[in-house]
C-alpha cells in the first residue's frame, strides 16, 4: 500500500493528522479464523447485508384510500353545493355597462326625450262644476307634462346618463316650461308625500300685506343705513 | 509448498485461491487483511462486536465470490471495498433502527460509547483516554468525510486507492478528507493544544 502521493493540505492539519496516525490499532479477536473456517465449513452465510424491501400491501393502498377518500370528501363539498350555494368568489362581476341599462331604465329613462307613460288616473283635472266651492283661480289642472315633471323632480337626483352625450341646453329649457306653481307643488308634495294627493290650491297674496311688509323692510333698511353711516 | 505462498503478493494468492482453489492462500490473505479491515470498521462504527461480524462477512464474500476479483485491480482496495460497503449498509441499518424502534436496543450501545465519566484502572492511561476522545470524536464526522478519513489517515491509503475504494473522483476524495480533518480538528481542539 502506497502512502502519501500527495501533500494536499497536510500541514493545516498536521495535529489531527498525527493523532489519527497514533491511535492505537485494533485486532481482529484470536478466534476470528476459527471462527470463520467454522461458518464456511458449516455453510452457515448469515451475510450482514442490507434487508430486503418487502412488499406490504397496505404501505401502497393506505396512501391511496386517503387520496380517494380526500378527493371523495372535496368533491362531495365543493361540487355538490355549487347548485344551492353560491360561491361568492365564483359570482361574475356585472359588466359597467349593464349597471348603466338598469338604471336608464329604472331612473332615468324618461329623462331625455323619452316621456314617461302616465295613465289617465294619474291626471286629475278639476272642473269648476264639480267642486264649486272653490273659487276659479283655485282650479288646478295639472297635464301631463307637469306630472311628468312633477315625478321627475321628485325622481330624478342626477338627471344626466354615464354612457350618452347630453344637450344641456334641451334639459334646462324643459325645466323652465315647467311653471313655478309646478315646483311649488313639486316642493309642498315632497315635503308632504304621504298625504299630498295631487290637488294643491293657489293662494292669492293679498297686495296691502306685501306693501305693509316692503314698508317695514325699507325702513328698516333706511335705519341700518343712518347707523352705519353714524359709525363711520 | 506454503513458504512460498507466504512469500506471495496479495494478488498472486488470490489468483492461486481462484485458479486451483487453494484454501491457503485464502487463509494467508485472511490473516493479512483481518486486522487493517478490523481498524477500519471498527473506527468506522465504533462497535467491536459488530466490526468483527463485518469483517467475517467480508471474508465469507470474498470466498464466495472469489472470481469477482478482477487482476487488473488491487486485491486491497477490493477487500475495503467489501468491507466498506457492507459497514455502509450496517450504518443504514443502525439508522433505520434508531428512527423506527421504540425500544431503541442501541440506546444502551451507545451510552456505552459515549459515556467518558468512568474509565476503569488498567485503561486509564494518557493514551488510552485519548484514543476514547478521538474515536468519538471521528463517530461524530459525516459517514462519507469518516471514511475517507479513516482510510487515508488511519489505514494510511493512497488517494488512488481510497478513490478506486470509494468510487470517487480524486479531487473529491481530497476534498472529502479536508472536510473531515477541519471537522476533527475543531472537535479535538482541546487535545492537541493541551
Amino acid at each position: 500500500m502506497s502512502k502519501d502521493l500527495y501533500n494536499y493540505n497536510e500541514d493545516k492539519y498536521k495535529h489531527v493528522v498525527k493523532l489519527l496516525k497514533e491511535l492505537p490499532k485494533e485486532h481482529a479477536p484470536d478466534n476470528f479464523e476459527y471462527n470463520l473456517s467454522v461458518k464456511i465449513k458449516n455453510r452457515n452465510f448469515d451475510l450482514n447485508t442490507p434487508d430486503k424491501v418487502q412488499f406490504l400491501p397496505w404501505k401502497i393502498f393506505a396512501p391511496a384510500a386517503g387520496v380517494i377518500a380526500a378527493s371523495l370528501l372535496l368533491f362531495l363539498t365543493v361540487f355538490n353545493n355549487s347548485g344551492s350555494i353560491e360561491n361568492p368568489f365564483q359570482i361574475q362581476p356585472k359588466l359597467r355597462t349593464e349597471v348603466g341599462n338598469v338604471s336608464n331604465s329604472s331612473n332615468i329613462a324618461g329623462f331625455f326625450g323619452k316621456e314617461k307613460k302616465v295613465s289617465e288616473t294619474d291626471v286629475v283635472i278639476i272642473n269648476p262644476e264639480e267642486s264649486e266651492s272653490a273659487p276659479k283661480t283655485d282650479e288646478v289642472v295639472q297635464s301631463d307634462e307637469e306630472l311628468v315633471a312633477d315625478s321627475e323632480i321628485e325622481q330624478q337626483t342626477f338627471p344626466f346618463e354615464n354612457y350618452q352625450s347630453t344637450n344641456l341646453d334641451e334639459v334646462l329649457n324643459k325645466r323652465e316650461k315647467s311653471t313655478s306653481i309646478d315646483r311649488r307643488a313639486a316642493l309642498a308634495g315632497r315635503n308632504n308625500s304621504a298625504y299630498f294627493n295631487g290637488f294643491f290650491i293657489r293662494e292669492e297674496v293679498d297686495k296691502k300685506y306685501v306693501e305693509v311688509y316692503k314698508a317695514r323692510m325699507d325702513s328698516i333698511k333706511k335705519v341700518m343705513r343712518q347707523n352705519q353711516k353714524d359709525l363711520k | 509448498m506454503k513458504k512460498r505462498l507466504t512469500e506471495l503478493t496479495d494478488e498472486e494468492l488470490i489468483k492461486e485461491f481462484q485458479d486451483h482453489n487453494t484454501i491457503e492462500a485464502y487463509e494467508i490473505l485472511v490473516s493479512r487483511f483481518k486486522d487493517p479491515l478490523t481498524n477500519y470498521v471498527y473506527r468506522f462504527l465504533g462497535d467491536r462486536d459488530i466490526c468483527t461480524d463485518i469483517v467475517q462477512d467480508t471474508m465469507i464474500k470474498f470466498y464466495l465470490h472469489k472470481d469477482s476479483y478482477k487482476s487488473f485491480a488491487k486485491f486491497s482496495t477490493w477487500i475495503y471495498t467489501i468491507a466498506g460497503n457492507l459497514a455502509r449498509n450496517e450504518l443504514k441499518r443502525r439508522k433505520r433502527r434508531t428512527i423506527f424502534s421504540l425500544n431503541n436496543d442501541d440506546e444502551e450501545k451507545k451510552v456505552q460509547i459515549e459515556d467518558n465519566s468512568f474509565v476503569s484502572p488498567e485503561r486509564s492511561t494518557d493514551s488510552q483516554m485519548k484514543g476514547e476522545i478521538i474515536q468519538k470524536a471521528l463517530l461524530k464526522v459525516k459517514p462519507v468525510y469518516r471514511e475517507v478519513v479513516i482510510l487515508r489517515d488511519i489505514e494510511g491509503l493512497s488517494y488512488e486507492e481510497i478513490a478506486e475504494i470509494t468510487e470517487l473522483s480524486i479531487g473529491t476524495v481530497k476534498s472529502r478528507i479536508n472536510r473531515g480533518r477541519k471537522h476533527l480538528q475543531e472537535l479535538l481542539k482541546n487535545i492537541y493544544s493541551g
